[in-house]
């Protein structure tokens, strides 16, 4: 049996889906994308119940591939009940989607839920009319505080007992007789949507219908525009708006019916914003905000990461002690030894209180504070001002920043934002920067790469968003009301994406790790300083150099460390000069991702991407290097 | 002002916080339509403008009791007039 949560966005559906989920809740992908939704077995009187949390989308006619998706997987699913998350404290909005699902005739249930909400705002809902003014089961929820919850889904498998959806609630007459014209001509099946609703996405110039039936019934297209030409004479509209007038219509309607709406108080929570998208000290609060974050992601991640960096290197010795070096068991186990450490010891600490963070401040809803206060900056370098998240998040840990690009809606925005956010320095890079450019040169040297990074960024974005123009004119976006967190919500939501990387970047990480050393052991680090050698050569640094920085994909601080054995010098001040340190930096800040950004980049934006944003990153930290290489030189005479 | 009067229609970036406003005419594609109408953003109704963030930032308006950022390319893509009228 399987049920599908669906609402619009800020509803709280997400909300309800994790106070039923449990721990083991999987994700998945739709069908040949990389747009994902979350599923849970509920046991409710001895059935098990499939619950799907589909994306948030205002309207079934979604407008960005994820909110697509919804209506794409309504159309090929069978779902035994749809369950309609309402926002309590706006109804009438909420019901246009509503009357959509409840057009697609299969059994449904309403959810209202922030009743809670809703009371403070003096609004009262009439839930007995709305449920038969709606014909459907409607019940009321604090999603938050788990209230109702099993009443819910109580009803719902009781609904499944009815093998009959809900009569649609019908538009006006003369809309009405198009569609029952276009109906009756339709003899081929679009998945399992009923005949009228085929005809009303028609109409609606639904992609998805539209190619499903370009095939099996090619005629029609022609009878639909003919009809859509007379709506728009008789109405003065398109076709597409005037039935979304119509649903606007139906719902205002019952909204006046069922709802009695309070006075509306200036709240606490209303005079927020007067402070965090105040011009001036917003941005200070941002500032502020951002400081606290990172402050608390690296005491947390330091806080681990030294324990557990001392706990395999007390492994490794006592594992390895008993065997002979160079042998090929040897490496494998010290391969293998590296990439469970670097999963666990260096990306794990991080990443655990990232994406905690990150769940904290979406749950509260500053998010799109940010976005708001950043768009003006970000659409100078032609993205929107939601790509400023990745960006920040980039300067911790790349695995995180890509993940989260998901805010994005465009496919273009997020490959952006993804190709940016792997320049960004993360806390490993940081560590190469540091340990050689100002450890050897000074504290100011290292800044000056920092700035340089940022003047790079910039310029790619720039140079990039000129290639691939812009195909929406900018931020749309709700800004939905602060909220207290609900820790369920945050923590479910940190262990799901934690174990995305978990189950899919990190066995990569262990098994490029061992194949790593068996190269190592066949003793081709000739041939891997010989492969990296046109650009060594380039950039005017010693061969050797190849190795280090083939390991530092693999993590990347491993170029510094591996940097010491290749040239064989303890001190690199007396192996190679100021202007080598400071070109080896900068390559390594911009040249390839580390593997399990690479992971996450292919899980996300596909196999192309990870190419595509490989060879690019290779180029740029050529050409950064390069003018790094000159200016350093004339610059320093050392 | 009388009825009778015709109101100046300017885009909506023109306009300066606090103002009600009626929405007029969407200029621009129809991308960017289909997602404000999805908003309860339609031509006839009645807008707040709340805020705009600086250097050419977003706008903030508030339609049907949400609150909505409009990036300044969309806020030059929607024309309104000043108007005296309620929220919706």
């Amino acid at each position: 049996m399987r049920f599908a949560l669906i609402g619009q966005p800020n509803c709280g559906k997400s909300t309800l889906f994790n106070q039923v989920a449990g721990y083991k809740a999987e994700t998945g992908n739709f069908s040949g994308t990389t747009i994902t939704y979350t599923e849970t077995k509920v046991r409710l009187l001895g059935e098990v119940i499939q619950l799907v949390d589909l994306p948030g989308t205002y309207s079934l006619a979604g407008t960005n591939p994820v909110e697509r998706e919804v209506f794409n997987f309504l159309v090929s699913h069978p779902v035994d009940v749809i369950i309609n998350v309402l926002d309590a404290s706006r109804v009438s909005h909420g019901l246009e989607l509503s009357l959509e699902l409840i057009e697609l005739q299969r059994p449904i249930i309403v959810a209202l839920n922030m009743m809670d909400e809703a009371r403070r705002m003096g609004i009262i809902v009439d839930i007995q009319s709305l449920g038969k003014e709606l014909g459907v089961p409607v019940l009321p929820v604090v999603a938050s505080r788990g209230m109702g919850v099993r009443d819910l889904f109580m009803s719902a498998l009781l609904l499944t007992r009815k093998s009959q959806g809900p009569e649609r609630i019908e538009f006006s007459i003369d809309i009405e007789d198009i569609i029952q014209k276009i109906s009756d001509d339709i003899h081929s099946d679009v998945g399992l949507l009923p005949k009228t609703t085929i005809a009303i996405k028609l109409l609606e110039n639904d992609p998805t219908v539209i190619r499903s039936l370009q095939f099996t019934q090619p005629e029609l297209a022609a009878e639909v525009s003919v009809l859509q030409a007379e709506i728009l004479e008789k109405r003065g509209q398109q076709a597409v708006w005037v039935i979304s007038g119509e649903r606007h219509a139906i719902s205002t309607r019952l909204g006046k019916n069922v709802v009695q709406e309070g006075v509306r108080k200036i709240t606490f929570r209303d005079k927020l914003d007067d402070v965090f998208l105040h011009p001036v000290f917003g941005y200070f609060f941002l500032i502020l905000v951002l400081l606290v974050f990172f402050q608390f992601v690296y005491m947390f991640g330091s806080l681990l990461e030294i324990p557990l960096l001392n706990l395999f290197n007390l492994l490794e010795e006592i594992l390895l002690a008993p065997l002979v070096e160079g042998n090929l068991f040897y490496e494998i186990l010290y391969g293998l030894i590296q990439g469970i450490s670097g999963g666990l010891a260096i990306v794990l600490p991080y990443l655990m209180p990232f994406l905690f963070g990150l769940g904290l401040l979406e749950d509260i809803g500053y998010l799109p504070r940010v976005a708001f206060l950043m768009d003006a900056l970000m659409h100078r370098l032609g993205l929107h001002g939601k790509a400023i998240v990745p960006f920040i998040l980039g300067y911790g840990c790349n695995v995180p920043a890509i993940m989260s690009t998901r805010i994005m809606e465009d496919r273009r925005d997020r490959f952006l934002a993804a190709t940016l956010a792997t320049m960004v320095p993360c806390a490993a890079r940081l560590a190469v920067v540091f340990g050689l450019v100002a450890y050897y040169l000074g504290p100011n040297y290292a800044l000056i790469i920092y700035i340089f990074n940022l003047f790079v960024i910039a310029l790619t974005a720039k140079l990039l968003s000129r290639m691939l123009p812009e195909d929406s004119p900018g931020l749309i976006l709700e800004m939905p009301i602060y909220r207290l967190p609900t820790w369920r919500n945050v923590i479910h939501k940190t262990w799901f994406r934690l174990r995305e990387f978990i189950v899919e970047a990190w066995p990569a990480l262990i098994i490029g790790s061992i194949l790593l050393s068996i190269l190592t052991f066949l003793d081709w680090s000739y041939y891997l300083n010989l492969l990296v050698r046109p650009i060594s050569w380039l950039l005017g640094l010693p061969s050797e150099v190849g190795v280090p920085l083939i390991f530092g994909i693999l993590r990347k601080e491993l170029s510094m460390v591996m940097l010491r054995q290749a040239l064989g010098a303890e001190d690199l001040s007396t192996v190679i000069t100021s202007v080598q340190m400071i070109t080896f930096s900068v390559f390594v800040v911009f040249y390839i991702p580390c593997l399990a950004t690479l992971m996450v980049i292919k899980k996300e934006l596909g196999t192309q991407a990870v190419l595509i944003i490989s060879g690019l990153t290779v180029l740029i930290a050529t050409i950064s290097a390069l003018i790094a290489r000159f200016s350093a030189s004339i610059f320093m005479i050392s | 002002m009388k009825k009778t009067d015709q109101k100046p229609i300017f885009p909506l970036f023109e306009a300066r916080p606090g103002r009600l406003l009626r929405v007029m005419i969407f200029s621009g594609g129809s991308g960017i339509e289909h997602k404000l109408r999805q908003l309860g953003v339609k031509p006839g109704d009645c807008i707040e403008l709340l805020r705009r963030a600086p250097f050419d930032g977003p706008l903030l308006i508030r339609v049907r009791k949400r609150e909505i950022a409009l990036g300044i390319g969309v806020a030059a893509n929607i024309l309104v007039e000043a108007a005296e009228c309620d929220l919706p």
